[in-house]
């Protein structure tokens, strides 16, 4: 019977196209993960972001459009039932305040984005975010510079409150940014009150995990984290989180740290990218 | 070839709205578009073009994301043998259908990769996953609808010998 079973899955065009892409499937994944198809798989995903791009860039640029004619539309709609001559006046007006509320949001972001430009010594170019991840499994963004803005892969990302993650791959005007809050992202930090080490990583929640700390470390609730430079991936120095909750990892016996991240990882708008150290 | 024009014009489209409804949609509950496409037209393909087509969904979705690109095209396969297999149940044409069939490509899918790429705890994983399947259910109806209204549209342009971009 068993054997019936089989022959006659296995005659199935289906099960055999389907067996087959499997099999492809783990070829390709485990090809990547050793690094055998590197150049082909990664020319292949670049090729595939590439050809996505325009799309993305459209979409973003159409998205702040109805947003800003949708807030002037509804303003203008609500009060239009009144006195028709005032009640026009007053939407409209109300509209542009609105409008201006919202220019002067950015305004203020940008303000401390420039404040913050001018009182760092990194080297840092300014991008806007286009997008998230196509997947919510992977918390990462999409920023419109790239490798015409001499962007590499590995540099930080950060906004005017702090770090947001690093830059993992380079198209030509957009590049992608992985958050902190995913869990590949992992940077060593210092807690600024006691110098306490340790590496912070993404959870894909809101929060991240202090990990790495000894027993011994003395952190504390309210602690500031900032990078510590280690490695020399990040730049000395960029705050990271604030210490919400310590806990104990009974398994490595090492102390535990849920750090809410400093930067607004979830709406960012503007970011700046790390291209250089400052000192040359 | 209009319909396939159209298809894959959806397709890019799908494919452009996907980063930019990560960050619109709150909650995390935005549909996965390349996801949805692909399970609409792997029931009207059916057999191995609809599994193809599943891990052709699959490696474009990784090749975008960058990462585990093993992961979605073994997930999305098996998520296209699922609609394709579904599909054999239920009404072909049906939107109720495309939405139970998406949200029970998204549930394969999803799970699918959970085993082989795990980033995220169980609890965790229920409820995203939920969210999604449920949301690429709602989003797959007005998609069928408008697969099912271009192909009767081309289909009909054809039976009057007028040619699909003169079917009117």
């Amino acid at each position: 019977l068993q054997q019936t079973m089989s022959k006659g899955l296995w005659s199935r065009p289906e099960f055999r196209a389907l067996i087959a892409l499997i099999a492809a499937s783990a070829l390709i994944g485990q090809g990547q993960r050793a690094g055998w198809t590197r150049g082909t798989t990664g020319a292949l995903a670049n090729a595939a972001a590439a050809a996505a791009r325009p799309g993305h860039i459209a979409v973003a640029e159409s998205g702040h459009l109805v947003a800003r004619i949708g807030g002037m539309l509804t303003r203008d709609h609500g009060s239009a039932s009144e006195n028709e001559a005032l009640s026009l006046q007053v939407a409209r007006l109300r509209a542009e305040v609105a409008g201006l509320r919202g220019v002067e949001e950015e305004n203020k972001r940008l303000r401390k984005m420039l404040a913050f430009s001018r009182t760092t010594e990194l080297d840092l170019t300014a991008a806007e975010v286009l997008g998230g991840s196509a997947s919510p499994w992977f918390q990462s963004i999409i920023i419109d510079v790239g490798s015409a803005n001499d962007l590499r892969p590995g540099m930080a990302v950060a906004t005017h409150d702090g770090l947001v993650g690093q830059v993992f791959r380079v198209q030509s005007r957009t590049a992608d940014v992985c958050l902190l809050t995913d869990p590949d992202s992992s940077v060593s930090v210092v807690d600024t009150r006691s110098g306490a080490l340790g590496i912070l990583r993404g959870t894909n929640g809101k929060r991240l995990r202090l990990s790495y700390l000894s027993p011994e470390a003395d952190v504390q609730r309210g602690d500031e984290l900032t990078t510590s430079g280690v490695g020399g991936v990040f730049p000395r120095g960029l705050a990271a989180g604030t210490v919400a909750k310590l806990s104990y990892d009974a398994h490595t016996g090492t102390a535990l740290a849920e750090v809410t991240p400093s930067a607004d990882l979830e709406n960012p708008h503007e970011v700046f990218v790390c291209t250089g150290s400052g000192g040359g | 070839l209009a319909r396939i024009l159209f298809g894959l014009a959806v397709g890019f489209a799908a494919l452009s709205l996907q980063p930019a409804l990560e960050l619109w949609v709150p909650f995390g509950a935005s549909p996965d578009l390349v996801l949805v496409w692909m399970c609409v037209y792997a029931v009207r393909l059916g057999g191995t073009q609809g599994i193809a087509l599943g891990f052709a969904a699959g490696t474009l979705e990784g090749a975008v994301v960058g990462k585990s690109i093993g992961a979605f095209c073994a997930s999305r396969t098996l998520a296209g043998w699922f609609a394709v297999w579904a599909g054999r149940y239920l009404p072909r044409e049906g939107v109720w259908s495309a939405g139970l069939i998406s949200w029970g490509a998204t549930w394969v899918a999803e799970g699918a990769f959970l085993l082989v790429s795990p980033r995220v705890g169980f609890s965790r994983w229920i409820a995203t996953a939920g969210a999604i399947s449920l949301a690429n259910g709602v989003a797959a109806m007005p998609l069928a609808w408008l697969v099912d209204r271009v192909e009767r549209v081309t289909s009909r342009g054809r039976k009057m010998g007028l040619g699909p971009l003169r079917a009117r």
